[in-house]
């Protein structure tokens, strides 16, 4: 029941902050990801099924807000998600090296996919391609690990264990 | 399949189900009528929107009073002036045997989400609908230009496709030569507003401002759309392409006003717009034209 209520609370706040909060900053250039942000994370915590189901719920929301290709986000999402969270089981999941990494992958083929939606049917400049992935790579992945860092400030337990399956999540 | 444990069989025929459904949903899904699932959605989170509005209004209230109270000390010269040649406007129309001008009724709105999730957003959620005179094909502008046009009413909140949707398309003219062009938002090779099908022949400089024109049968004349900012040659060598910095702030919308768009016809015939009121930039009713919002890509 708790880890229901935190799916819609996390889908529900995540769609909130991209079209308000995050609009603004996208405007000058900080481009944030969090749908990944937000299936990254949940994935790491509830593992590949859980993680495969929020990114396809969020992903769909995102794609009926957007109107335009709908199923793009929740394709991209629900791979993710279950690709995160298998992987989750075989790595350290508290190692801010890892998250980072998870998060700067997670949001290059995100990246990735969305703009390749963008630019259908027209010639696509690499150089300008490259740039939207790296700008929103290199701000997704450390604001995703300071995310995930906030919990642990109020808890000396483990936010999320390790491959063993070790795991405060409730 | 049957080698792996029923926790992660379990977990890859979900994924395989969701996989499915995104790519049929890609197939079909703009066939899809979801204008319910997102005027419910909007309901949803207009709530949410407004305290997030009002959130980020309160952290930048400061600045913005001293910047609004410098701008009405300018508009208050501005106005006087205005004032003045409003008087003596309708005297010399009348001498030239011109139509006289009907003002465009606003209605301010507020913004409460922006939709897309790029550095340029394609939709906007606003805060008026159906039951405030809110109507599909009305126009969205701000004090600063053109910003979109009403796709979807519902009773209390409406959502505008902004001009940066690559699906919309604008009739403009630039301001000073009556040069004509169709404006819209190319996505790639880098997101911008391009005003195309301008011919070789004609003379456009930079910084010039872009305005919709007379010949749009979904936007009133004369509202400004963008500058004129860059101008290269299409890919055919033959027609102009030219760039165009917006007149409106599009990614830091608040606050906009809706303008009356064109009512479709009792009898449902688009017919283009003739006669007097052509000339004399009156909004007339009107169905189709140039300028359309096409459906899908």
């Amino acid at each position: 029941m708790k880890a229901i209520g935190m799916f819609i609370f996390m889908a529900i706040v995540s769609l909130l902050l991209r079209t308000t909060l995050l609009a603004g900053l996208a405007s000058h250039g900080i481009v944030v990801d969090v749908l990944v942000l937000a299936t990254v994370a949940w994935s790491l915590k509830q593992r590949d099924a859980w993680g495969a189901t929020f990114g396809f719920i969020l992903g769909l929301a995102a794609d009926i807000d957007t109107a335009h290709w709908v199923g793009r986000h929740a394709l991209a999402l629900s791979l993710l998600g279950y690709g995160v969270g298998r992987l989750s089981t075989t790595l350290v999941r508290d190692s801010i090296l890892t998250q980072l990494v998870l998060f700067a992958v997670a949001t290059a083929l995100h990246q990735l996919w969305a703009a390749a939606f963008d630019a259908s049917g027209s010639a696509v400049n690499v150089g300008w391609l490259a740039g939207r992935v790296a700008l929103a790579t290199i701000t997704t992945a450390p604001f995703g690990v300071l995310v995930l860092m906030i919990p642990r400030l109020f808890s000396s337990r483990r936010s999320y264990g390790n491959a063993s399956g070790s795991s405060s999540a409730g | 399949m049957s080698i792996l444990p029923p926790a992660e069989r379990r977990s890859v025929v979900l994924v395989t189900v969701y996989a499915a459904l995104s790519l049929l949903l890609l197939v079909i899904g703009e066939r899809i009528p979801a204008s319910w699932l997102r005027g419910t959605g909007a309901v949803i989170f207009a709530p949410f929107d407004r305290t997030a509005g009002a959130l980020d209004r309160m952290f930048t209230s400061w600045n913005e009073n001293t910047s609004l109270h410098e701008r009405i000390a300018k508009l208050e010269v501005e106005n006087a002036r205005l004032k003045l040649m409003a008087a003596e406007n309708p005297r010399l129309r009348a001498q030239l045997g011109f139509g006289s001008w009907r003002g465009l009724p606003l209605q301010p709105v507020e913004v409460l989400a922006l939709g897309g999730g790029n550095p340029l957003p394609d939709a906007a959620t606003l805060s008026a609908g159906l039951e405030d005179g809110v109507q599909v094909g009305d126009a969205v502008l701000t004090s600063e230009g053109l910003i979109g046009r009403v796709t979807e009413s519902w009773p209390r909140l409406s959502r505008a496709t902004l001009i940066t949707d690559p699906n919309q398309a604008v009739a403009c003219e630039v301001e000073t030569t009556g040069v004509q062009g169709i404006l819209r938002f190319v996505a790639s090779p880098r997101p911008r507003l391009v005003l195309s099908a301008i011919s070789i022949a004609d003379t456009v400089r930079v910084g010039e401002i872009v305005v919709t024109s007379d010949l749009s049968l979904r936007f009133p004349r004369g509202i400004p759309v963008g500058v004129v900012k860059q101008i290269d040659r299409d890919p055919t060598g033959l027609m102009q392409e030219i760039e165009l910095a917006p007149a409106a702030r599009l990614a830091r919308l608040r606050h906009a006003f809706v303008a009356p768009g064109p009512r479709p016809p009792a009898d449902g015939i688009p017919r283009p717009k003739l006669g007097p009121g052509a000339a004399t930039g009156r909004i007339e009713p009107r169905a189709a034209g140039r300028d359309t919002v096409g459906k899908g890509r």
